[in-house]
């Protein structure tokens, strides 16, 4: 049944004892990669056992792979949610699959796998081995394996992971990016998952504010690091992969399938010291990284939204089950600060005193007084510019809105809307208004 | 044995005259015709004779010859049966050459010699440049818009031949209506623009559409009121005059379609093609007849194209051509014909697919799903649009205690001084004033310059979004009586008029 050929041209060629390391990674890429591979069949698989031994294993299909299949268990279960991680559970016994990995595994030339690895510039660690991340090794459900791209050793300090809804309002991805940029300036690592909306913003105000010395975002994908997920946050991810981190436990090549992000989600909250959940619905996909968050005992953030907001029905119902209240970037360093000390790790730049960071309240002082200005500023305006901003409120209104409130007309409401523009009172969104 | 008779046949929208030659010769008994007749036109030979035959009069039991001149012209569909009978009759010596004289024909022929009605009599009339035309009944009235020829109606054959001889005289029609005469389309009582609630900034940007004839894009949610609005942008349209009539009912004409209401009103025609409509459906085509599409049938009038994003896009690119151009031109391998299309642009659509995106974030579509959406609408397709306006739901107070708004008499008056205003400046309408012109036409006052200079300096605004909105500027300061450089204020509007754009690009959401 065995091809001895083909297996004799993957053995290991005799060399030293850092390509036995080598090695060993080469074949644990080679086992991810097979199809049906899910990370808790590679855990079982793989874990603290030599991964070119378990390669012949399956390329044989031993009875012990069957026995590692049965004895499996899901990373997930209870989740309520049909077994995620087990593409198709119900439909597949341990010897079907037993047996497509046998096949597939023949056919893997594992050599050149690991060449085009290399030349795509992935670096792939097992566990365990030298520059793993930490957080993940002490981890009850760690990924045998990660692929990334830039610098992971960027989530070893201070780190925060800032999370929420897809579909964000206006109001929850400005919030994100000033947390992303704020966590970044004071040398936090933002973790998120490059996903549309709060992810992307978190991303995007964490790349704008990171400081040269400072650790980059790292960005934790579903599926591989090579697939763009979505496909406009390309140019995003590609930024994020060179600033910081760019990791899946997923191979190259692996389709985003919804069942893979809960997964994600775990390693999310157990490479951050804390959690911040800017927006989300009652049960969107940020409650699993919850979840994943306060089994591992991680603090949990959530940011306050209105409560007439769908996407902020989730992060209200967190902060009266008692999550923390995160209006600004001190209110998360100083979760963060303890949790360094408590880890013995560099401590993030907090300013003069422990817990207040730059871009939190202590540095509003000069922001209030801007807008004070600005207010003064408005008393010279006429009086249908001051009713025109009296109209005016944080979020965006269309004109008509506008006009109806104020009493102006048309014209005159455009015109006085552009004045208060051009004195830095307001702000045209979206095609709406805000006051600023 | 010889005759020669006036005709002629439809390409597009235009006539084209066809000269039907009959000869008649000793030889084997038989029918042919020539001269690139398509499948409907060659069948003549079957309803000719047996239309003949039925009304007892001779048909020779000789070598018939017919030839449609020029040969090199494609001719399509069965309106040249009625000369080809008429020719067959004058060969034959059953009427004389003089009876027919500076005399053209157009209908089919049933089998029993009742004259049926063809596409595009009043084209086809328009195109023979005959004394006198004589054209089936039931299409009197179509034919009769042509004014400097006598429009002769025809219910059969044996009618025709005892007309022609003068024993009978032609038939009367001059009330243009009763059985068998295909009436002028009446529409109902026209939509008024008192019945929209609300919206006091929609019903301004409609106001700004008919005015400055700028294309509008409506966005908002189901319910908002936006295909209400969009009917009552026509009622808003000055009467056309009658070289613009002519012209509608001469599209109509060759698409077969009954007379529009702007035949006897003027009032500028509304079309609302579905959806699920084809390319050749809104812009026209076909092989054998090439039937004008949505955009013509729309000229001098409003394309309402309900359901944007749900539109193929390979049908709404189509339509960049004809906005630039005001002509369609579709070419198959026989031929190319130019149809006009100079058409005012409305369209509504969603913001997303559910429609609930708005104001308080209810929409439950996937953003992929959002994305898909709107990618159906490529960007050169909406810079051709000058207006954007977002139209929200109206409010409960609005739609049960809120004031009617002013009527659409009162605001079609504004429109037509505005009008008057662009007419008087030498161009129809704000929106086709020509970029280069704007600086003569449209000059920027000192404060308005500075705005809009602000605007593109924060990247609200492109370059080529610039003369669109100078252009809705002068609209808005011609309806409100403002003469000289453009107000800021009018700036300032414009550009608001614009803001709808930014809210699709953007995917964003107003509020929470």
């Amino acid at each position: 049944m065995r091809p001895p050929d083909r297996l004799a041209a993957a053995a290991p060629a005799a060399a030293g004892v850092g390509s036995r390391e080598q090695d060993d990674t080469k074949y644990a890429a080679a086992v991810a990669a097979l199809p049906l591979m899910t990370p808790q069949r590679l855990s079982v698989l793989l874990h603290d056992r030599e991964a070119l031994k378990v390669w012949q294993e399956l390329v044989e299909s031993r009875p012990c792979v069957r026995d590692a299949l049965n004895s499996m268990r899901s990373f997930t279960a209870g989740h309520g949610r049909r077994e995620p991680g087990d593409p198709r559970p119900r439909t597949q016994n341990a010897a079907e699959v037993a047996a497509k990995w046998a096949h597939a595994a023949r056919a893997v030339d594992v050599e050149q796998s690991w060449l085009t690895l290399r030349e795509g510039g992935v670096t792939v660690l097992r566990w365990g081995q030298e520059g793993y991340p930490s957080r993940l090794l002490s981890d009850h459900q760690p990924p045998e394996v990660i692929f990334f791209r830039g610098e992971l050793s960027v989530c070893e300090g201070p780190a925060a992971a800032i999370v929420g809804t897809r579909r964000a309002t206006h109001y929850g991805t400005e919030v994100a990016a000033e947390l992303g940029a704020g966590l970044a300036q004071a040398g936090v690592c933002v973790i998120s998952g490059l996903a549309a909306g709060i992810d992307t913003a978190a991303h995007e105000g964490a790349l704008a504010a990171v400081a040269p010395g400072s650790p980059g975002p790292a960005g934790i994908v579903g599926g591989g690091i090579d697939v763009y997920y979505p496909s406009r946050n390309r140019h995003l991810t590609d930024r994020v992969a060179s600033a910081g981190a760019l990791a899946s436990e997923a191979p190259l090549g692996a389709s985003p399938e919804p069942w893979r992000f809960p997964l994600r989600n775990r390693i999310i909250a157990a490479l951050a010291q804390v959690v911040v959940v800017v927006e989300s619905t009652r049960s969107g996909g940020a409650m699993h990284t919850v979840e994943a968050a306060l089994v591992r005992g991680r603090e949990v953030f959530a940011v306050p939204g209105s409560v007439r907001s769908l996407a902020s029905e989730g992060t209200n119902e967190l902060l009266s089950a008692g999550a923390h209240v995160a209006r600004d970037t001190g209110d998360v360093l100083v979760a963060i600060d303890q949790q360094c000390v408590a880890e013995g790790v560099a401590r993030p730049r907090t300013g003069k005193t422990a817990g207040v960071a730059p871009g939190s309240r202590d540095d509003a002082a000069p922001q209030l007084l801007e807008r004070y200005v600005a207010i003064e500023r408005l008393r010279g305006c006429s009086e249908v510019e001051r009713q025109v901003y009296a109209a005016l409120d944080e979020h965006p209104r269309p004109i008509d809105v506008v006009c109806q409130r104020s009493e102006a007309s048309l014209g005159a409401a455009a015109l006085a809307l552009d004045q208060l523009m051009t004195i830095g009172l307001a702000e045209p969104t979206d095609g709406a208004w805000r006051r600023l | 044995m010889l005759a020669a008779i006036q005709s002629a046949t439809l390409l597009g929208v235009e006539g084209r005259r066809v000269l039907v030659e009959v000869h008649v010769s000793n030889g084997l008994p038989g029918f042919t015709v020539v001269g690139l007749p398509d499948a409907a036109c060659r069948e003549a030979r079957d309803r000719v004779r047996a239309a003949l035959l039925s009304s007892g009069l001779p048909w020779p039991p000789r070598r018939v010859t017919v030839n449609l001149a020029p040969s090199g012209l494609r001719k399509a569909g069965s309106g040249l049966d009625l000369p080809i009978a008429v020719g067959v009759l004058v060969a034959v010596g059953e009427l004389s050459a003089q009876e027919v004289h500076e005399c053209g024909f157009i209908g089919e022929l049933g089998l029993d010699g009742s004259v049926r009605a063809v596409p595009g009599i009043l084209p086809l009339v328009a195109a023979m440049k005959t004394d006198a035309a004589v054209v089936p009944a039931t299409a009197h009235a179509e034919g009769t818009l042509v004014s400097d020829v006598k429009v002769r109606a025809a219910r059969s054959l044996r009618e025709l031949v005892e007309a022609l001889h003068g024993r009978t005289p032609w038939p009367e029609l001059a009330d243009r209506v009763g059985p068998g005469v295909a009436p002028i389309e009446t529409g109902g009582p026209q939509p008024d623009l008192a019945d929209v609630r609300g919206q006091p900034f929609a019903r301004m940007a409609i106001e700004v559409a008919a005015a400055g004839g700028h294309h509008i894009l409506l966005v908002g949610p189901p319910g908002a009121g936006k295909t209400m609005l969009a009917e009552r942008l026509v009622g808003l349209l000055p009467p056309l005059e009658r070289s613009e009539v002519l012209q509608t009912c001469r599209i109509f004409s060759a698409a077969g379609l009954p007379m529009p209401e702007a035949a006897r009103t003027g009032r500028p025609p509304f079309r609302a093609p579905h959806h699920a409509a084809s390319a050749a459906a809104v812009i026209g085509g076909g092989t054998a007849w090439m039937r004008p599409g949505e955009v013509s049938l729309a000229t001098n009038g409003v394309l309402f194209l309900d359901e944007l994003g749900e539109f193929q896009p390979s049908v709404l690119e189509t339509l960049r051509q004809p906005l630039e151009e005001r002509v369609v031109r579709v070419a198959r391998a026989r031929a190319t014909v130019e149809f006009p299309a100079s058409f005012l642009l409305v369209a509504a659509m969603n913001p997303c697919p559910c429609g609930g995106m708005g104001e308080r974030g209810e929409c439950n579509c996937a953003t992929h799903q959002i994305e898909r959406y709107r990618r159906r609408l490529s960007a050169p397709l909406l810079d051709r649009f000058d207006l954007h306006v977002s139209v929200g739901r109206p409010t409960t107070p609005e739609l049960f205690g809120g004031a009617a708004g002013e009527t659409s008499v009162v605001v079609a008056e504004r429109v037509a001084t505005a009008r008057a205003l662009s007419k008087a400046r030498g161009y129809p309408t704000s929106s086709s004033i020509p970029a280069h012109c704007l600086n003569e036409v449209a000059p920027l006052s000192r404060h308005a310059q500075r705005l809009l200079e602000r605007r593109m300096e924060r990247g609200d605004l492109s370059a080529r979004g610039l003369s669109r909105v100078r252009r809705v500027a002068r609209t808005l300061d011609d309806l409100a009586g403002r003469a000289g450089d453009v107000t800021p204020e009018a700036a300032a509007t414009a550009l608001e008029m614009r803001a709808g754009r930014q809210l699709l690009d953007s995917g964003g959401r107003w509020a929470a």
